[in-house]
C-alpha cells in the first residue's frame, strides 16, 4: 500500500467510526409488516402465475395449440430394421383432416409399442406380431402390427383364414381397445389385394372421439390413397413388414367421422381396389366400433379404462 | 459469519424480537459508518442503514444463507446510498439554485486528513463507493464488483481513475 493508499485509508478509519446502535423501538413491529408484505407479495405473483397459466392453457383451444408429437419412429432394436434403415421402422404420417392434434399430456408406461399378445395365440401366429409404425394421436400413443397367420377355425380366439394380418391398437398398453384385420377374410377373396378395416373409440372425453383406419395391400398395390368426399385425396404411406411378411400396411386417422374411401392403385394408377369409410358417426360410450371388410376382431377397451366417464 | 449473527441465527436468544435487537446491534452500526462514509452525511447514513435492515430483516426467511445477512444488508445500503446520489443529482440538475449551497469544495485550509475527506466527498458515487469498500471495508476487487455490480476489472479501473483525480487534487492544491 503506498503513501496515499494509507492516507486514503486512515481518512476513511477516522471518518467512519463504528458505533454499536441500539435498535429503535418499533423496529420488529416493522420488521414483522415488511415480513407479512413480502409474503403476501409473493403468495399472491404465484397465485397471478398459476390462475394467468391455467387461464392460458384452458382459453387456447386445442385446434390452436401446436401438433406436438404426433408420430415418432418406433425404437431400434425393437423391430428387425424392415426397410434397412438405422432407425427402424417408418415414422407414422400425419393423421389427416388433423390440423388440430391434441397433445394433451397422457402418462405412458412403456417405452416399446405395443403390440397385442394372448396366451394361445400360436395356433394361428406364423411369426411374430412386429410393429411396423406408431404414433400418437389426441396424445394416446398407436402402434400398428404386422404378421403372418396360418387357418385357424377354433373358437379360443377368432377365425383365421391365413395370410398376412396386422394388429391397429390405441394406448400405450392397448387400453383404448383395438382392431385386427387379414387380406383374406370372409369378405375379401384368398388373392385379395387390398383390406381394410376401420375403428371408433369415443371413450375417453379428454382424448375425444379416435377413428382410424389401417389395412394391408400385396404388391400388386403401389400406393394407397385417402379420398375424402369433400374432394380432398392424400396419399397413405406404405409401411413395409420384416421379411417373411409380405404385405405392407397403412394406417390414417381422422378426427371426425368423415365419407369417404381408400383406394389402392396399381403402378399405372388404376383403381385395384377400395374401401369404403365405415365409421359413420362420431363414437361414443365404451363399446369400440370395428367395420371393414379385412377386419377380423374388434378389441374393447380395458376394463379400467371402461370405468371411467364418459363426455356428458 | 460473527458471533453475533450465529447466535441470532441459531434462536440461541429466545424470542424473535430479541434476535432480531442482536442482529441490529451487531450489524446496523457498521451499516451507519458505511453509509457516512457513502453519503458524507452522518443523519441520512442513520436513516439509510435503518432502512436498510428493515429491507433485508423483512425478507430474511427468503435468504437463501441466513448466514450472509452482514453482506445483504452491505449492498442494500451501497444501493440506498446510490439512489440517494442519484436523487440528489437530479435535483442539482433542475433546481440549480438549492445545489449550490450543498456543493462541496475541498477545504484546502484544512488539515490533511480534512482535505482528503472533502477530496474523496467530490469523487463520482461510483468511485467513492470503490475507495470506501477497498480501503474502509477492506473488500477485494472481486468482492467489490459483486457489491456495485460490475466486473473485477471495472473496480479496478474506478479505483485506478479515483486513486489518480485524488493525486491530480493534492497536486493541484499542495
Amino acid at each position: 500500500m503506498n503513501d496515499l493508499e494509507e492516507r486514503i485509508s486512515e481518512t476513511l478509519q477516522e471518518r467512519g467510526p463504528v458505533f454499536v446502535t441500539p435498535m429503535p423501538k418499533g423496529t420488529v413491529a416493522r420488521v414483522r409488516v415488511r415480513q407479512l408484505t413480502t409474503t403476501v407479495a409473493t403468495m399472491s405473483v404465484v397465485a397471478v402465475v398459476v390462475v394467468l397459466a391455467v387461464g392460458l392453457v384452458s382459453a387456447v383451444p386445442a385446434a390452436h395449440r401446436p401438433a406436438g408429437e404426433q408420430t415418432v419412429p418406433a425404437p431400434s432394436g425393437v423391430l428387425p430394421n424392415p426397410q434397412g434403415d438405422p432407425d427402424g421402422a417408418n415414422d407414422a404420417t400425419a393423421a389427416p383432416d388433423s390440423p388440430g392434434e391434441d397433445t394433451t399430456a397422457h402418462g405412458t408406461i412403456s417405452t416399446e409399442p405395443y403390440t397385442e399378445q394372448v396366451e394361445g395365440q400360436e395356433v394361428y401366429l406364423l411369426t411374430q406380431k412386429h410393429p411396423v409404425a406408431v404414433g400418437h394421436v389426441n396424445g394416446i400413443e398407436w402402434s400398428l402390427a404386422a404378421y403372418d397367420t396360418r387357418a385357424y377355425s377354433g373358437d379360443r380366439f377368432p377365425a383365421f383364414l391365413g395370410g398376412n394380418c396386422g394388429d391397429l391398437m390405441v394406448g400405450d398398453q392397448g387400453e383404448y381397445g383395438g382392431i385386427s384385420f387379414c387380406l383374406h377374410t370372409n369378405e375379401t377373396s384368398a388373392d385379395a389385394p387390398f383390406a381394410m378395416a376401420g375403428f371408433g373409440n369415443g371413450l375417453d372425453r379428454n382424448a375425444g372421439p379416435v377413428i382410424a383406419y389401417a389395412g394391408l395391400v400385396t404388391d400388386r398395390v403401389a400406393s394407397v390413397e385417402l379420398r375424402l368426399s369433400d374432394g380432398s385425396v392424400q396419399e397413405l404411406h406404405l409401411y413395409d413388414a420384416p421379411s417373411g411378411i409380405g404385405a405392407r400396411y397403412f394406417e390414417a386417422f381422422l378426427h371426425t367421422a368423415a365419407s369417404g374411401r381408400i383406394v389402392a392403385l396399381d403402378v399405372n394408377g388404376t383403381e385395384v381396389d377400395a374401401g369404403r369409410l365405415c365409421i359413420t358417426e362420431d363414437p361414443a360410450g365404451s363399446t369400440n366400433v370395428g367395420c371393414g371388410h379385412g377386419l377380423t376382431n374388434t378389441s374393447s377397451v380395458a376394463t379400467s379404462l371402461a370405468g371411467e366417464p364418459t363426455a356428458p | 459469519m460473527d458471533l453475533d449473527s450465529a447466535h441470532a441465527l441459531e434462536g440461541s436468544v429466545s424470542s424473535p424480537g430479541s434476535r432480531l435487537a442482536t442482529l441490529y446491534e451487531g450489524h446496523v452500526g457498521r451499516a451507519v459508518a458505511l453509509a457516512t462514509l457513502l453519503t458524507g452525511d452522518r443523519d441520512a447514513a442513520q436513516d439509510i442503514a435503518h432502512d436498510a435492515f428493515l429491507r433485508v430483516a423483512g425478507r430474511f426467511g427468503n435468504l437463501r444463507d441466513p448466514g450472509s445477512f452482514g453482506p445483504y444488508l452491505r449492498t442494500t445500503v451501497v444501493n440506498l446510498c446510490r439512489a440517494r446520489a442519484r436523487r440528489q443529482e437530479r435535483e442539482r440538475r433542475f433546481l440549480p439554485r438549492h445545489a449550490e449551497p450543498e456543493a462541496i469544495e475541498p477545504d484546502v485550509s484544512a488539515d490533511d486528513r480534512d482535505q482528503l475527506w472533502s477530496l474523496i466527498q467530490t469523487l463520482p458515487y461510483r468511485q467513492r463507493a470503490v475507495l470506501v469498500l477497498r480501503y474502509w471495508e477492506d473488500l477485494s476487487e472481486a468482492q467489490i464488483g459483486e457489491v456495485l455490480r460490475c466486473s473485477p476489472r471495472a473496480v479496478n479501473s474506478l479505483l485506478s481513475r479515483a486513486r489518480g483525480a485524488l493525486r491530480d487534487a493534492i497536486g493541484r492544491s499542495g
